[in-house]
């Protein structure tokens, strides 16, 4: 990947709140988002129109389970980063979106700092 | 020898051992070997020579003899033998010397072959044949006599024959050549048998050698094998020594450790901890799968299996995997034939490789039940202690009368709670009219509190309610949903209760010990007032209170503590509230308390942005209450916010699946504004404890359906928003009650 063009970032998240935080982090300077999505549905629309390189995704959304979404995602493209957003209790999931390939896991509630650490984290091979 | 020892070395060595011991065995047994067969040769050679060292002197004699005999015509087979059987014995020696030996086999014995191995010996043999030759020519005409040498006649007696005469004259010539040949053929042979002689001084010295070097070789040897015993019962003891540092380790650490396989087995190394942690007699063999199958409810199985096959696919950062550990502080449950028994483990997982090659997973387990215990603890203890300060903080605040109506309200509100809560229950409309009743009543509750600036209870009320609407939200509800409820329904009323005693000790703590605290011991309503009183006493409320009634009390300090939190500014102008009749009040209260904090968190604007729109920067909350004579009551309350948009209103609806936006395009501004009173609708996007679950609305339309009575909605968007209450009086509106209930 060139190091110059920022990676195209899409995030799924039905929370505007969450959208906004993740488009004010420090990271977003290597990140140009391409779009938001609010549900899994949308997101695998999104994504055969954006071809995004990174994906931040919440995992409790309608229409389309965030796990599901994950497994369609990297079918797609397997070298796709994605960050998945969800709540501490739920490791469960979390062991089973990774296990799907999701690269990197942040829980909710989070702070600021958690957020750019995650994202630098995910990062930090490219 | 090191105490550390080589691994390889010690490996290598019995080779190097046996290699060395092979070519010692063939650098010394085989010219061994030949040299002791020379030897062997080279001795019977020497015995042949000497047996026939003496016949050529044997010979001349028996020539001699037969001479004699002759002349005395005596008896002449004897000597003549002696000489056939010395020609034929010389015959056979120097046969036996010469003969071609190339055929005669390694193990047997060859007199040839001893010559033949020698220059020296070959050249003396040849000498030797040479001169037994000549004697020989001498001997053969005597040798090869056949018959009797005399005639024996009557005339003449007995005389030699013309044989006879021969064999003389040959006997004559014989003894001639024998004293010729005889001593050359004695030294030939003398020669010969000392050649061998000295030969076989010289091998047996070499075999002596030999021997010695054998001797010295194979005590080094034994040497070295002494050593290499040594070494490798020093190695062994080394081993064992090792194997019992680590099984010491194994056994001593508190930690349990074991060894995760890629088929998930447990290795046969464990610690000794890991039985005690497990309870168990042993786990050697057994899957991680068996280990916590037993102890873990089968999710947890689930994801910490699924975990594993995450650890084993490393495509994943440790790190990452790290923090998404199900199994970092799991509980789990031993079975202990008296009940169960409940454990905190910690598990920790550590990728193993070996040549950059993932091989095992190193699974510490340690029991933290005594630091999660600990931090619950802890944790309920400084919540409590938070709630105790924030109780007494936020008691010394409220005004006296109100705190003392707020605790008999909501202790008769959580009595009938409760009621609802024991009541029998068997349809499922029945339990949705249940759970509506009871949101209404923990709502009015969590109003009053926040109200009052009761912190705890209101985050407690909260609580409940989000446990409501969890119950509300499901497809299906049975008696089993409601268990719940009872514990957050015990929770915030045990709160309550510690107010209750907290205002009492307060009380106590006014009056001294003295006889007022007599009073406050006794039970019920008496302690309340002197709850009351004494709050009063202590602590004064900080902001005067413009209004002298218990509900435009409520309502101001509702305004002043949601305005502080939204950063908005607002206040509250009441009027007839103190002419509420008593059978209203709590409804009354429970109404305006919602209305107001719906203005001051969707109506009122911030101070700034209200002043650009050319407004005062304190909004203002009018409620008003007045007597209609026989039609009634009318309760107003009207904010001069922003209105209510049609807009959103309409997005909301569309958002939440209960209209199209065909619909929501087509319906009117007082059919939108209905939608508000629905159950479960809102605008607002985030739930907070002010707003957002869309029951604020509701609640007031259910209370005003309870009381029979009508509610109404107009608004200008940017300018204000009115609810218009109209209720029945109160003869009418009891009976309505007693319907509903």
């Amino acid at each position: 990947m060139n190091a110059v063009r920022p990676l195209k970032l899409m995030i799924v998240d039905d929370s505007n709140i969450i959208r906004r935080r993740i488009e004010r982090s420090q990271q977003i300077e290597r990140l140009s988002v391409v779009g938001s999505a609010a549900n899994g549905r949308e997101a695998i629309d999104l994504f055969d129109r954006t071809d995004p390189d990174v994906v931040t995704m919440d995992l409790t959304m309608p229409e389309m389970d965030g796990i599901e979404c994950v497994e369609h995602l990297v079918a797609k493209k397997p070298q796709v980063l994605i960050l998945v957003v969800s709540a501490l209790a739920d490791k469960a999931t979390a062991v089973e979106a990774i296990r799907k390939g999701a690269n990197g896991f942040l829980c909710k509630p989070f702070t600021d700092r958690q957020l750019n650490d995650a994202l630098a984290e995910l990062l930090q091979d490219v | 020898m090191k105490s550390s020892f080589n691994w390889s070395r010690a490996q290598r060595s019995p080779t190097l051992f046996g290699a060395a011991l092979l070519v010692f065995a063939l650098s010394v047994l085989w010219p061994g070997f030949r040299l002791a067969g020379r030897l062997d040769d080279t001795t019977a050679a020497l015995r042949l020579v000497s047996e026939q060292r003496r016949q050529a002197e044997v010979v001349a004699g028996a020539l001699v003899s037969v001479r004699d005999r002759l002349e005395s015509f005596g008896y002449v087979d004897e000597p003549l033998g002696e000489v056939r059987n010395g020609v034929a014995e010389l015959d056979g020696l120097l046969r036996t010397l010469s003969a071609d030996t190339s055929n005669a086999g390694t193990f047997s014995t060859s007199p040839g072959r001893a010559i033949q191995g020698a220059e020296a010996l070959r050249a003396d043999v040849g000498v030797l044949e040479q001169s037994w030759a000549d004697y020989r020519k001498a001997l053969v005409p005597i040798s090869a006599f056949q018959g009797v040498p005399y005639a024996d006649s009557e005339a003449a007696g007995v005389q030699l024959n013309e044989a006879g005469r021969v064999l003389a004259q040959e006997a004559r010539k014989a003894i001639v050549a024998a004293r010729k040949q005889g001593p050359l053929l004695a030294a030939a042979l003398g020669k010969v048998s000392t050649a061998l002689e000295a030969e076989s001084t010289r091998l047996s010295s070499y075999l002596r050698l030999l021997m010695l070097a054998a001797l010295v070789g194979a005590v080094t040897l034994g040497v070295g094998l002494v050593y290499f015993l040594i070494a490798r019962r020093r190695q062994a003891a080394l081993l064992a020594d090792a194997q019992r540092q680590t099984n010491d380790i194994l056994q001593t650490v508190k930690e349990g450790l074991l060894l995760l396989d890629g088929k998930g087995r447990i290795g046969a190394t464990h610690s000794g901890s890991m039985l005690r942690l497990f309870k168990r007699e042993s786990i050697a063999g057994i899957s991680f799968e068996d280990l916590l199958k037993p102890i873990v409810p089968a999710k947890t199985l689930q994801t910490a299996m699924r975990f594993v096959e995450v650890l084993w696919s490393e495509r994943t950062k440790e790190n990452l995997v790290k923090s998404i550990n199900p199994l970092q502080e799991v509980e789990v449950s031993f079975d202990t034939g008296a009940g169960q028994e409940t454990r905190w483990l910690e598990f920790d997982f550590h990728r193993v490789k070996s040549q950059g090659k993932l091989v095992n997973l190193l699974v510490s387990v340690n029991d933290v039940t005594p630091r999660v215990r600990l931090a619950r603890e802890l944790a309920e203890s400084r919540e409590k202690a938070q709630s105790q300060v924030d109780t007494l903080l936020g008691v010394l605040h409220v005004n006296p009368q109100q705190l003392r109506s707020f605790l008999s309200d909501s202790d008769a509100a959580m009595k009938m709670v409760n009621a609802m809560l024991r009541e029998p229950a068997r349809e499922e409309s029945a339990f949705r009219r249940k759970l509506d009743s009871i949101f209404r009543q923990i709502h009015s509750i969590k109003g009053e509190a926040a109200a009052l600036g009761l912190g705890t209870v209101e985050s407690r009320a909260h609580e409940f309610e989000d446990a409501l609407k969890e119950a509300r939200e499901r497809p299906s509800l049975s008696g089993g949903d409601f268990l719940p409820l009872v514990v957050k329904l015990d929770d915030l009323f045990t709160h309550l209760g510690s107010i209750g005693d907290l205002v009492s000790r307060l009380a106590q703590l006014n009056y001294g010990p003295g006889g007022g605290s007599e009073e406050t011991e006794e039970a019920g309503a008496p302690a309340a007032a002197a709850r009351a009183t004494i709050a009063a006493a202590a602590a004064p409320p900080p902001t005067p209170i413009r209004a002298d009634d218990p509900i435009s009390q409520t309502l101001s300090q509702l305004i002043e503590h949601v305005a502080r939190d939204r950063g908005k500014r607002a206040r509250l102008v009441a009027e007839g509230l103190g002419e509420v009749p008593a059978a209203y009040r709590r409804a009354v209260k429970d109404i305006a308390v919602q209305a107001v904090r719906n203005a001051l968190v969707h109506g009122i604007e911030a101070p700034d942005f209200r002043e650009r729109s050319g407004k005062q920067a304190i909004g203002s909350i009018k409620v008003g209450f007045r007597s209609e004579g026989p039609n009634g009551f009318r309760l107003v309350i009207e904010d001069d916010g922003a209105g209510i948009s049609l807009r959103k209103i309409r997005e909301a609806a569309v958002n939440r699946g209960i209209l199209t936006s065909e619909d929501a395009a087509r319906l009117e501004s007082k059919q939108l504004l209905s939608l508000l009173f629905r159950s479960g609708f809102s605008t607002q996007e985030v739930t907070d404890e002010d707003a957002g679950r869309g029951v604020g609305m509701n609640v007031i339309a259910e209370l005003v359906k309870e009381l029979n009575g009508r509610v109404g909605v107009s608004t200008g968007e940017g300018r204000y928003t009115r609810f218009t209450i109209v209720l029945p009086s109160v003869a009418a509106s009891a009976l309505a009650t007693e319907d509903v209930a």
